[in-house]
């Protein structure tokens, strides 16, 4: 008996290795794929802020316009103060602040605002530029961490590449002689908000970005960001996962953030990541599903990039290892338009399952089939 | 066989097949999905699956039916928004579902009562696990269970052999093995200490030769160092001190290993001042470490899985029938937590969430009334375990009830605390 249960095993086994040895890499299909990152791997560079290429000294009030239909009080006196009085309406309201700037972008600027702004209302910036032969576009876009920002009522620093912010919008835009001519702050409510609310701009300036290129895969020196250039863009429909495997050092408060690029936008993104005490290596995970921030410095807007950038502390030596970038395609079902009604229906049925099968069976068990004891 | 017996069973497995057949977990079965399918259509050995490499030859093994099957010409459909197929999702998890019986069979021949063995087998906790989510720790505990049996029968070599087996499945299974290590160097039995350091080094390093070619950075950065609190990134974590606290862990919290210590340091004075049995002693150490964890560590909801079949075997052997009716109420209440609090009731179903119950569901700072309630229990199971043999009472469910309405009230309508 027993010798027929071993042989039974055996064969269960045998059955399952087999097709598991002659079958692996047969399946035509290619829904699973994995290609080496590192394979059109072009150039790696440290970035950091640069020197200072412009401050605004809020010492003119005509250079800045006030635009909007609500009734507001611009003051400009080593800041800007800007208080709006909102009416109870059933629309949105905006009322916006430009200024005139000249900000060349093949000096890569980084404009960082320090402001205030009341809770209860959002807040944004936005810029306009014009290219070499003086032709306008907008830097700018929908979905940008730099729009349609809460109010908190404290003061916050909020940076802008100005570089990204040109390109995503205009992916084919040259920044040789482009520059940015105009920004604007925004105030906005939405519909039913009343009341007096404020905006205090403390500072506002622009630096330019100092870049350390390395031709190899490491780089030493002091930034807050590494951006490896992984050659053309890669399509990121089916993009599943991004495992990078890198050498890290740095200060001791030295906390970054691993992105995934496919020309200005950000195909994927990891947790954030500390130094170890046990090794300097990491190998980083990065998602899709775990967008939810942009970095500051970005790579080529015709190119697939690695960034990693530092949220606290400075990278003072970075040496990438592998990247393995995953795509997985799914079909999603035909059927897949699902109603509030159908998935309750669903998840009745899953409940049935799950939980009345179950307890009846084991009352039944517990009350009735006693003759175990 | 047992008609009674039988018809457990087949309710046992109808169920986890039915729900198998349509929902799971839509990220982790997307990786397990993944990774099969690298292998079977490109032929590269996923070195970078996210659990440990027993697990992913297990999943290979099984799937290899499922390549048959295509290869044959079968059309699978896709349900909702999942990421797998039907059966493939259904394949994929039939190693969990065998050993979900496998756990039952030997539950019930190690004690013979039916009602024990159906306390796991129909636990919603462990058909949840199974059959909807798709989690594996069901490989981990059939090698455990087999392995505190062998105990029982002083099959000390064989029962290492079963507990490693289960720490290649789980690192879990290793804190037994560990605490019989300890106890053969106590007692100075270093013969027997250094056939079980063999079995364990021998069979770990034949789990990994695979990944030796590769290299083993990779696996020591990815998993050993996130396990040991040594990982580099800030993740989500479940347990009590982190929900109150907004702490992000690198992997397990540092308090995990003054829980370790703690855990050892207990094992070895009890072991030294009674007389009680290895058994005994290793099952109640073992049930303290997974308590342990679940508080002090990221404590993923699936680990409080572990404590059913232990807390009936230790109920069994030390005839606290209290303790194996009270797991299956832990089972009942840890899954209605997890859907309703971690998850959302259509996540598993249609592979996005949506909360269809907004009263128990989406609400604001449901981690803290999770970990609340969840700590709530594991306080009940340490009592049942420690005191004095007790039946279990419906006031327990009103106990538990109390403390979740408790934590719902200060936490999601008062936000006394907001993380």
């Amino acid at each position: 008996m027993k010798l027929r249960l071993y042989s039974i095993v055996i064969i269960a086994i045998l059955t399952l290795v087999v097709p598991a040895v002659f079958l692996r890499g047969t399946l035509p299909q290619q829904t699973a794929t994995e290609i080496d990152g590192l394979a059109q791997f072009a150039s790696m560079q440290g970035v950091s802020l640069g020197p200072l290429i412009w401050s605004e000294g809020f010492n003119n009030a005509s250079t800045w316009t006030l635009s909007g239909s609500t009734p507001a009080i611009l003051q400009v006196n080593n800041s800007l103060t800007l208080k709006v009085v909102l009416q109870y309406k059933t629309t949105a309201q905006t009322l916006s602040v430009y200024h005139t700037v000249s900000l060349p972008l093949d000096q890569g600027p980084i404009v960082t605002l320090r402001l205030q702004v009341s809770g209860g209302v959002s807040y944004g910036v936005r810029f306009w530029g014009v290219t070499a032969s003086n032709k306008p576009f907008s830097a700018w876009h929908e979905g940008s961490s730099l729009q349609h920002r809460p109010g908190r009522g404290t003061s916050e620093t909020i940076q802008a590449n100005l570089v990204s912010e040109s390109s995503i919008p205009n992916p084919t835009l040259s920044l040789a002689g482009a520059k940015i001519t105009r920004m604007a702050i925004y105030i906005e409510a939405v519909p039913f908000i009343s009341g007096t609310f404020s905006m205090r701009l403390f500072s506002l300036k622009a630096n330019s970005v100092l870049i350390t290129k390395a031709n190899s895969n490491e780089v030493g020196g002091n930034f807050t960001a590494l951006v490896a250039d992984l050659g053309p863009a890669i399509a990121t429909q089916k993009l599943f996962q991004v495992f990078v495997g890198l050498d890290i050092q740095g200060s001791s408060d030295l906390s970054y953030v691993p992105y995934f690029t496919t020309g200005a936008s950000v195909a994927a993104q990891g947790y954030t990541y500390i130094t170890k005490v046990a090794t300097t290596y990491e190998l980083a995970l990065l998602s899709p599903r775990q967008v939810n921030s942009s970095p500051l410095f970005s790579g080529n807007v015709h190119s697939s990039s690695l960034v990693v950038s530092a949220r606290t502390g400075e990278i003072s030596f970075f040496r990438l290892n592998s990247i393995s970038i995953r795509f997985f395609s799914t079909q999603t079902a035909q059927s897949a338009n699902l109603d509030p009604g159908t998935s309750r229906e669903l998840v009745y049925y899953f409940f049935v399952f799950l939980f009345v099968i179950p307890v009846v069976m084991v009352v039944l068990v517990v009350k009735v089939f006693k003759d175990e004891h | 066989m047992n008609t009674k017996v039988l018809a457990t069973l087949l309710v046992g497995l109808v169920v986890r097949i039915e729900i198998a057949s349509f929902a799971g977990h839509p990220v982790d079965m997307g990786l397990f999905t993944y990774s099969a399918r690298l292998y079977y259509e490109t032929g590269r050995v996923d070195t970078l699956f996210p659990s440990l490499p027993l697990v992913y030859y297990v999943q290979l093994l099984f799937y290899s039916l499922y390549a048959v099957l295509r290869d044959a010409g079968f059309a699978d459909r896709a349900f909702l928004y999942h990421p797998a197929y039907m059966v493939e999702g259904l394949i994929l998890r039939i190693p969990s579902i065998l050993a979900d019986l496998g756990i039952f069979y030997v539950l019930l021949k190690f004690t013979g009562k039916l009602r024990y063995a159906a306390f796991y087998l129909l636990n919603p906790f462990t058909i949840y696990l199974t059959g909807a989510w798709g989690m594996y720790d069901s490989l981990m505990m059939l090698p455990l269970v087999t392995g505190f049996v062998l105990v029982a029968r002083n099959q000390m070599r064989f029962a290492s052999v079963s507990f490693v087996i289960s720490g290649l499945f789980k690192l879990f299974g290793f804190i037994p093995f560990g605490l019989m290590m300890i106890e053969n160097l106590f007692q100075k039995r270093f013969k027997e200490f250094a056939v079980q350091l063999g079995i364990g080094t021998g069979l770990t390093a034949l789990t990994f030769a695979p990944y030796f070619q590769s290299g083993l950075q990779d696996f020591y950065v990815g998993f050993v160092l996130r396990f040991l609190g040594g990982s580099g990134a800030l993740s989500r974590s479940y347990n009590i001190i982190a929900a109150f606290s907004g702490l992000r862990f690198t992997g397990s919290s540092p308090f995990a290993w003054v829980a370790g210590a703690a855990v050892i340091g207990a094992f070895v004075i009890n072991r030294r001042r009674r007389s009680a049995s290895s058994l005994k002693s290793l099952l109640l150490w073992s049930i303290v470490a997974a308590v342990s964890l679940n508080i002090f560590t990221q404590s993923q909801p699936q680990w409080l899985s572990w404590l059913i079949p232990l807390s009936i075997l230790y109920a069994f052997i030390t005839q606290r029938d209290g303790l194996a009716n009270f797991s299956y109420f832990f089972g009942v209440t840890s899954t209605f937590l997890s859907i309703t609090l971690l998850q959302t009731s259509t996540y598993l179903v249609t592979g996005v969430p949506s909360a269809l119950f907004s009263a128990f569901e989406g609400l604001p700072d449901a981690l803290i009334v999770n970990a609340v309630t969840v700590l709530g229990m594991l306080v009940m199971l340490l009592g049942y375990v420690f005191l004095k043999p007790t039946k279990f009472k419906v006031e327990v469910v009103v106990l538990t009830a109390l403390v979740y309405l408790q934590a719902y009230f200060w936490f999601t309508i008062m936000r006394i605390i907001v993380v």
